[in-house]
This record gives C-alpha cells, sequence and structure tokens, in this order.
C-alpha cells in the first residue's frame, strides 16, 4: 500500500516516530523496574537493598503514567491533528521546540530519581509519583517535572493554532471528530494540570530550595488530587480516541455514532476535575461534606464512561455484522480475533470494564476504608492505566507504527501472542493484589512482612498470591520486552509496505446529526470554570485558613539514602508518642 | 483443525483467565480449589480444549 | 502470491447502512455486563459488611 501516513507527511511522521521512541524507552525502564518491585516485594528475588525499593518504586510510577503515557498521547494527538485536518503545523520549529522540552523536563526529573541509586552524587527523590509533603526531593525532580508539564501546554498551544488555521480555510464546518477529541483533552488538561503547577511553583519547589520553611501538606495534597484525577483521563483519552477512530476500522466496521462520542469528551471537560478528593476520603482537614460532593460528582463520571462501552462495542458490533456475523453474541465469531491490533483493544477494553467495578469501590465514600493504600489500589492501577491504556497503546502501535515508517509490521502471529501474554499476567498479578488488599497487605512496602502477624487470608496462603504476583510480572515484562522487540524490528524492516492504508472509514452518523452547539468549546470551558469553583473554593479556603498557606510548621523530610537514620529515628519518636 | 491458530491461543489465554477470576469467586463461596488442584484442572482444560480443536477434519472456519 | 501476513483488514463482505443496523449484540453484551455488575456489587455486601464484625464499641487500651 503506498497511501500510509508517513508517504502523506513526512514530516510529521518523523516527529511521532521520535515521541513513540521515548515513550517506549520509558516503557521498556519502568517494565524492568515493575519486575524488580514484583519481585522484591514478594521476597523471592531481592537484589537491591530494602531502602533503594522506593527509588524504583518512584522510577515506575514516573516513567510508566508520566513518561510512557504522555509522550505515547503527544505522539497520537499529533497523527489525529495531521490526519483529520489533513494539515501540518503552522511551525514545525515551534512543534519540536514543545518535543524537546519535555524531552529535557524528563531528563531532568529522571536524572533526580537516578541519581538515589548512586551515593557518588548527592541527589535523590525518592518521593514517589505523588511527592507527598513533606516528602522532599531534589529540586531538579520537581523543576523536569514543571518543564514537562510546560512542554505539554505548548503541544497543546500548537494544535489550537493548527486548528485555528484550518477554520479560516474552512469557515462554518464542523470540528472533525479525532481533532475535536484532542481539543477537548487538551482543555481538560490546562483546567486540571494549573493544580499541579502552583503545588510545585508556589509551594513545594520553594521549599525544597530553602526559600520558605515551611509547608502546608493538606494544601498541596488537596493541589496534587486536583490535578491527579484529571491525569488519569489524560492517560485514557488517546486510547478512547484509538477505540472511537481505530478499533472501527479495524473491526471491518464504522463508527457508530459521531455526536455520542462528543458528548463523551465534553463530559469530560465538565466531569473530571471536581472529582479530585475522592483521593482523600481518609485525609484528616477536609471536611465530611466536600468528601461527600466529590463522591456524588465521581458516580456521573461513569456515565462517558458507559456511553463509551455502548458506542465501542456497537461499531465493533458493526463491523462484525459487516463481516457476515450473525445472532445476539455469534457476531463476536467474526471479529478480526487475528489481528493483534484488534484483538489487544478488545481485551484491552474487556479488563477496563471489569477493573472500572474496582473503581466504584474506590469511589464508595464507606468502601473506600478497606481498601485505602492496601495492595488493592496498584490492582486497580494495573488493570486501568496498566491494561486498558497501556495494552491499548501497544495494540494501537501495531497499526500505527507501520503507518509511520512504511514498514511491515515484523511477526505479527508473535504480536498477537504478545498481547494474549499480557492479557494472561495482568490477571495473574491483579488477582493477587486485589485478594493481598482486602486482606489489608500495603501498597509501597518493600518488605509487607511482619515479625508476629499473619495476615488472614480468605482462600490460599500468602505464599500463594505472592506466587501469583510474580508469576504475573514475569509474563508483563516478557511481554513488554516482546512489544519492543518487535517495534525494533519493525522500524528496520525497510523494503516493506504496510498492510493497511491510513483512511479511516467515515461514521454511521457523523456530525451533521448532532447541535452544533456542541462545538462551542467557550461553554464548555465556562461551565467546567463553574463546577470546579464550586468544588474546590470552599475546602481550599477551609484548608488554607486552618493549616495557613505555609503550613504550621511542617518541617521537611528529605528523602536521601543517609537520611534513613533520621527517618528510623522519626519513626521511632512518633511510635514511642503514640504508644506513651 | 476446527479452529484457527490464533483463535485457539486466544481461547487459551481466556480459559486460563477464566479460571483465574472463577477460583477467586468460588472461594468466597467457600469452595476452595487448592492451589494443585487449580493448576491440574487448567492443563486438562487446555488439552481437551487443543484435543477438541485438532482431532477433526473440518477446514478451519475463518472467520 | 498469498503471504500469510496479508489480508485486508477492513474488507467487509456487505455494507450495512445506518438505517438497517439495530445494536442487539451490543445490547445483549451490556445487558450481560450489567448482570455481572450486579452480581459483584451483591458479592461486596455480603463479603465485606456481613463478613466482618461491627467496629469495636469500646478501645481496651494497652
Ligand atoms: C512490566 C509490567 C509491570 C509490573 C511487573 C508492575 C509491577 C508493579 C508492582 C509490583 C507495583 C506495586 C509496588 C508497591 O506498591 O509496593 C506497581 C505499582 C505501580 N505500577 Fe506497575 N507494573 C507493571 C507495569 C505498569 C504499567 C504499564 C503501568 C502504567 C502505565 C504501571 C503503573 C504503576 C503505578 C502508577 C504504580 C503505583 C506506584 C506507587 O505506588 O507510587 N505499572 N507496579
Ligand atoms: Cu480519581
Amino acid at each position: 500500500m503506498s497511501n500510509t501516513f508517513v508517504d502523506a507527511f513526512p514530516k510529521q511522521a518523523r516527529l511521532i516516530r521520535q515521541a513513540f521512541l521515548t515513550s517506549f524507552v520509558a516503557l521498556g525502564v519502568g517494565a524492568l523496574f515493575g519486575l524488580i518491585q514484583a519481585l522484591h516485594r514478594t521476597d523471592i528475588f531481592r537484589p537491591i537493598e530494602s531502602t533503594t525499593y522506593y527509588t524504583v518504586l518512584t522510577g515506575h510510577g514516573v516513567f510508566l503514567v508520566i513518561s510512557f503515557t504522555i509522550f505515547f498521547l503527544v505522539g497520537v494527538y499529533q497523527w489525529a491533528v495531521t490526519e483529520s485536518l489533513e494539515r501540518e503545523p503552522v511551525d514545525m520549529r515551534f512543534t519540536w521546540g514543545w518535543y524537546g522540552l519535555m524531552v529535557l523536563g524528563t531528563l531532568l526529573a529522571a536524572f533526580a530519581i537516578l541519581a538515589g541509586f548512586t551515593d557518588a552524587i548527592d541527589v535523590s527523590a525518592d518521593v514517589l509519583f505523588t511527592f507527598y509533603a513533606p516528602l522532599q526531593g531534589h529540586p531538579l525532580f520537581y523543576i523536569g517535572l514543571v518543564v514537562f508539564v510546560v512542554g505539554t501546554w505548548l503541544a497543546g498551544a500548537d494544535w489550537f493554532r493548527t486548528w485555528w488555521a484550518w477554520k479560516g480555510d474552512n469557515p462554518g464546518k464542523r470540528i472533525p471528530l479525532p481533532t475535536f477529541m484532542v481539543l477537548t483533552t487538551m482543555i481538560m488538561w490546562y483546567i486540571s494540570s494549573i493544580g499541579v503547577a502552583v503545588a510545585i511553583l508556589a509551594f513545594i519547589l520553594p521549599w525544597s530550595i530553602g526559600l520558605v520553611e515551611s509547608i502546608n501538606p493538606t494544601l498541596t495534597r488537596t493541589l496534587f488530587w486536583y490535578f491527579g484525577h484529571p491525569v488519569v483521563y489524560f492517560w485514557l483519552l488517546p486510547a478512547y480516541l484509538l477505540w472511537y477512530i481505530l478499533l472501527p476500522k479495524l473491526s471491518g466496521g464504522r463508527l457508530f455514532s459521531d455526536p455520542l462520542a462528543r458528548v463523551v469528551f465534553i463530559l469530560f471537560i465538565l466531569l473530571s476535575t471536581p472529582v479530585g478528593i475522592h483521593h482523600q476520603y481518609l485525609d484528616p482537614g477536609i471536611a465530611e461534606g466536600f468528601k461527600f460532593i466529590a463522591m456524588t460528582n465521581t458516580m456521573f463520571l461513569l456515565l462517558p464512561s458507559l456511553l463509551t462501552a455502548f458506542t465501542v462495542v456497537a461499531s465493533m458490533e458493526h463491523g462484525a455484522r459487516q463481516r457476515g456475523g450473525e445472532g445476539y453474541f455469534g457476531w463476536l465469531k467474526s471479529l478480526p480475533w487475528r489481528e493483534p491490533a484488534f484483538t489487544g483493544m478488545a481485551l484491552a477494553g474487556l479488563v477496563f470494564a471489569f477493573g472500572g467495578f474496582t473503581g466504584i469501590v474506590n469511589a464508595g465514600m464507606n468502601i473506600n476504608y478497606l481498601v485505602h493504600n492496601s495492595l488493592w489500589v496498584p490492582g486497580h492501577i494495573h488493570t486501568q492505566v496498566g491494561t486498558a491504556v497501556a495494552l491499548t497503546f501497544m495494540a494501537g502501535s501495531y497499526w500505527l507504527v507501520p503507518q509511520l515508517t512504511g514498514n511491515r509490521l515484523v511477526g505479527r502471529s508473535v504480536a498477537l501472542f504478545q498481547v494474549l501474554l499480557w492479557f494472561v499476567g495482568i490477571i495473574f498479578m491483579t488477582n493477587s493484589m486485589y485478594r493481598g488488599g482486602l486482606i489489608g497487605m500495603p501498597r509501597r512496602t518493600a518488605e509487607p512482612q511482619y515479625d508476629g502477624f499473619d495476615f488472614e487470608v480468605a482462600a490460599g496462603s500468602v505464599g500463594e498470591l505472592n506466587a501469583q504476583l510474580a508469576l504475573g510480572g514475569v509474563l508483563l515484562f516478557l511481554s513488554t520486552m516482546l512489544f519492543l522487540a518487535l517495534m525494533l524490528l519493525t522500524l528496520f524492516n525497510h523494503d516493506s509496505e504496510p498492510i493497511d492504508e491510513r483512511s479511516i472509514p467515515r461514521p454511521l452518523s457523523g456530525p451533521e446529526d448532532s447541535p452544533p452547539v456542541l462545538d462551542n468549546l467557550k461553554l464548555w470551558v465556562a461551565i467546567a470554570a463553574v463546577l470546579v469553583v464550586l468544588a474546590y473554593s470552599i475546602p481550599l479556603a477551609s484548608i488554607v485558613s486552618r493549616g495557613g498557606l505555609f503550613g504550621p510548621d511542617v518541617s521537611p523530610f528529605p528523602v536521601f539514602i543517609e537520611s534513613i537514620g533520621d527517618a528510623r529515628f522519626v519513626l521511632e519518636s512518633i511510635l514511642a508518642g503514640i504508644t506513651r | 483443525m476446527r479452529l484457527t491458530f490464533p483463535r485457539l491461543l486466544l481461547l487459551v489465554a481466556l480459559l486460563i483467565v477464566i479460571l483465574v477470576e472463577l477460583r477467586t469467586v468460588l472461594a468466597f463461596f467457600e469452595i476452595e480449589l487448592p492451589f494443585a488442584a487449580t493448576i491440574a484442572i487448567g492443563i486438562v482444560g487446555i488439552v481437551a480444549l487443543l484435543l477438541w480443536a485438532f482431532l477433526s477434519n473440518d477446514a478451519p472456519s475463518e472467520r | 502470491m498469498p503471504d500469510g501476513n496479508t489480508h485486508e483488514l477492513s474488507a467487509p463482505d456487505r455494507t450495512i447502512e445506518h438505517d438497517e443496523y439495530d445494536p442487539l449484540g451490543t445490547v445483549a453484551l451490556i445487558l450481560l455486563y450489567f448482570v455481572i455488575l450486579v452480581l459483584m456489587w451483591v458479592f461486596t455486601y455480603f463479603i465485606e459488611f456481613l463478613g466482618n464484625d461491627p467496629t469495636p464499641m469500646v478501645l481496651v487500651m494497652a
């Protein structure tokens, strides 16, 4: 096929390849760290010291949920905008500029994290990806994060600019759906990432440099989670984009409804921010009433995901019926299961649907107490971002990377095996995590075994849970390595052609069936702003009035290797205080 | 071959997944499958599936 | 030359337009999903609430 994306837009393809490359490097390192964790915390193989575990865990969190996901996002979004507007950025230097900023930010943060492995450099940032104060990392870590986020802001500005230019040439036309998805995601991102920017620039960075003495941990946590929930949609929405745009085509059909897809993305602008407090149900210093509001909003937020389930499955069914499928369930047999891009995405969606249930458990204020900070939470994380998103990205790459390189995917059957291996691995690992969490095993713990205490396992034994977790981790790691190998081979598979061309079939029900108000982005921004103010102004005001902007004299708890002694001292004195 | 190879792989994966989750569900009903028994059931299931798939002369039903 | 690696991704046997398509299979799948969700909720109730003792009323300090 000669009608590939790289034929049409070689310069864009080059940028997107670069973004994917960065993303995949992060995936590889993150997966290695994941393997170390899975073996370490189950006490199967402990090649590192337990204090180093937290350096690894910080790297795992940051590289996977910041670098891997977001670099992939900018790649996919650059593809979506270019493809659907049939247009290049106004100024390509600007485009490379934001990509460069994102890389720079990543390198700074990665340096601060990885330096924690050696005593030779007096830098470390073992603060985990949530960097809760008073844990304190090296300033470079925070500076890196800020530079990275600014890069993403400029990326959004670039896509808006391309769209404005397009609008000038196409007055009165509806925004093409993929571009609509990109713009709405970025609006959500602008609204929400302000929270983390303020947390870092106004409080955490000055405090880690030493400009201010103290910090209000409740305030910075609340600002973090103001951003921390929407960020999960920042991971998820590019996966949704692939489900809405690519999956119908791969199934042999067409998107069921363009208007429904628009409604879904608008709901995310409106609802994804005023819910962040649901991560703080157990935080002292926030009134129950605000937590209740956050819970209610969260339950509404299920709506767009249920709409997505309907639209995406209906599009797949359309494909199956066009391919001759029959019956209420029989049509499932007519789907192209031998195609790894399809199968990976379909399984990712399946895991997402059931992981969604565990999300409802997390979101319930009362049941949350059962699972909070237990291993259940990484279970949830790995079914959602760790599979619904990660597996969709890998599967999507099996279609996208040939389009971006002009080369045929190497090892299509191996690729199918790879996505199935991920599916099996994730079930082993998360099933164990969920069960472990229910019996109270803690997350973020290098050695979750205690003298004189045994977990009451509902079924089986701790040893068995551990074995299952480690086995799952090994399978996931192998699957990741297979994926990376296939990508590398495809990159060098010159003198071949992709099996598919770049066109995307038009939806069954197109934009002309939807009211134009859906495209009125200013309106949605305004409503979203009102909701955010309603949900956050009073809680923030009460946190500040109680604890002060810079806190009730909380001194830092630097996470340097040398200070482990201090840490032990602090813990012991706290414990002494409690038992006294 | 009653099934194409990709479909066979998919079914094996689904079988393993259902087995792992079903064991958890059964445990809540106080039916506890021991570890070894689970593995045995898994192997028997997969072998049965393979036999069913291979021991037939039908042409693979692609689609 | 038939190449095992090649096939048309989107080669529908027939085209079905919007008017002639009712996603009944989707409805069936989603109903099934809801039934499973309800069962899981019932589980949650039995396991986590009926299965555990109430919070103790009196704390004994050592
Ligand atoms: C190679 C496959 C992977 C393995 C073996 C693995 C293993 C683990 C383990 C064992 C933990 C729990 C650590 C603890 O709480 O003590 C964990 C945490 C986590 N994983 Fe993974 N993981 C993998 C892939 C992923 C992917 C693909 C993502 C996301 C895209 C991800 C995101 C996370 C996050 C956000 C946490 C929580 C970090 C924290 O508590 O600070 N993991 N992982
Ligand atoms: Cu959340």
